[in-house]
């Protein structure tokens, strides 16, 4: 009797051990599952067409706020950071920009402005950069032709994407620094701030 | 027949060992804080904080830090989560201070994962965090503590010699008093050593 007893708790146990793990604490599942991962990619897949003391190429492109944005309507007043990022809705593009939007003081305290472009479209970069917050610099589309902007400077990829760049220009237009980095990390806040503060004079 | 019942029941009382031991294994798993090296700050208020005996610029382990609750933030400057978070995890903080004792001490950190020391100081200056942060720019810390996403955060107790990871949770949790209640009793410290009021 004990014995058939024991034959059928071990039968029950048995139809228990698939859901084994379901015994641990449950653990939240990371927000990050919406964002499409590509991989690891080819860390550079271009040749600049631009230098260091250059006039930066000018160009007007599509804002995501529905008017168009010239690069030469700057001079004068403001330094410009163009950031290039590869494609929305992709894990580092997704958290480059929302740290610029954090530190817009930083900016502004260097008399600078982010122009954001990737060679998306107008209504994917507006839904994704609403998940951003208040956005408070530009974001451009350089969509059509496509990656045009970025293929003057030399940052479009061979899948149309572009690199992840930042151009810095100053308030003549002149290319003070470039740096196109590897296209799965992200580019540090500290080479940014470093040319903007020399391009300011300021320690 | 007789021989057909015997064997039958000896694989199901067999099974029924190997089910028990299996689950008993999943949850006593225990998970050691790796040995992870970090710089002991400048800020003398830190020092006194983690409790570090070493000098400002040495090294220190995790595990030095002097803590009966250790709770590590996973955080990047650039993600808009950890943005949105900042308030309520300061809210955190001075509720694991008023509820530390002699007896009881509860310790917050933060690691700035792929975040340089200025990305660092930039968060903590804009959110105006007043536990220590600390940079982790190649991600070789993040990745040590199997890092799933920010933020995260990393329950830690003392079991004897030895520091064991007994919580993690990836996400924005809505209520500190709430997060800092479940993630005592987690922790699994006898009801009478902590008292806390919501």
């Amino acid at each position: 009797m004990i014995v058939k007893l024991l034959a059928v708790l071990g039968l029950a146990a048995l139809m228990l051990l698939p859901f084994a793990n379901l015994l641990r604490a449950e653990e939240p599942e990371s927000f990050s599952e919406l964002i499409f991962n590509p991989g690891h990619l080819k860390p550079f897949d271009s040749e600049l067409k631009v230098k260091v003391g250059d006039a930066a190429p000018d160009f007007t492109l599509p804002s995501i706020e529905g008017n168009k944005i010239t690069l030469s309507q700057y001079q004068g007043r403001k330094n410009v950071v163009i950031s290039f990022v590869p494609a929305a809705w992709t894990p580092v593009c997704s958290d480059q920009w929302p740290g610029y939007v954090f530190t817009q003081k930083l900016f502004d305290d260097q008399a600078a402005v982010i122009l954001g472009i990737t060679v998306d479209n107008i209504p994917t970069l507006h839904a994704w950069t609403r998940q951003m917050g208040e956005i408070w610099f530009p974001v451009l589309s350089d969509f059509w032709p496509h990656g045009a902007v970025a293929d003057t400077y030399g940052v479009l990829r061979s899948d149309g994407t572009t690199e992840r760049a930042l151009i810095i220009i100053d308030k003549n237009g002149i290319i003070r620094d470039i740096l196109v980095e590897d296209i799965n990390i992200r580019p540090p806040l500290d080479f940014i701030v470093q040319s903007l503060t020399r391009i300011n004079n300021k320690k | 027949m007789r021989k057909t019942k015997v064997l039958t029941t000896v694989i199901f009382i067999v099974s029924f060992f190997i089910t028990i031991t299996s689950i008993a294994a999943t949850k006593s798993d225990v998970e050691l804080l790796p040995d992870i090296t970090l710089t002991v700050p400048e800020n003398k208020d830190y020092i006194r904080y983690l409790g570090l005996k070493g000098k400002p610029g040495t090294e220190f382990k995790l595990g030095d830090i002097d803590a009966d609750i250790l709770v590590i933030e996973l955080f990047s400057m650039y993600c808009p989560h950890c943005q949105k978070a900042a308030p309520t995890v300061n809210e955190l903080y001075k509720k694991m201070e008023q509820m530390t004792r002699p007896d009881l001490k509860l310790v917050i950190i933060g690691i700035g994962a792929s975040n340089t020391s200025l990305e660092v100081d930039t968060f903590r200056q804009g959110f105006d965090i007043a536990f220590p942060l600390f940079p982790d720019p190649d991600l070789h810390i993040y990745h040590a503590l199997k890092g799933t996403g920010t933020p995260t955060f990393i329950g830690i107790k003392k079991d004897g010699d030895r520091s064991v990871i007994f919580s993690r949770q990836t996400g924005r949790f809505r209520d500190h008093s709430e997060f800092l209640d479940n993630l005592l009793n987690r922790s699994g410290l006898k009801a009478k050593e902590v008292k806390h009021d919501r």
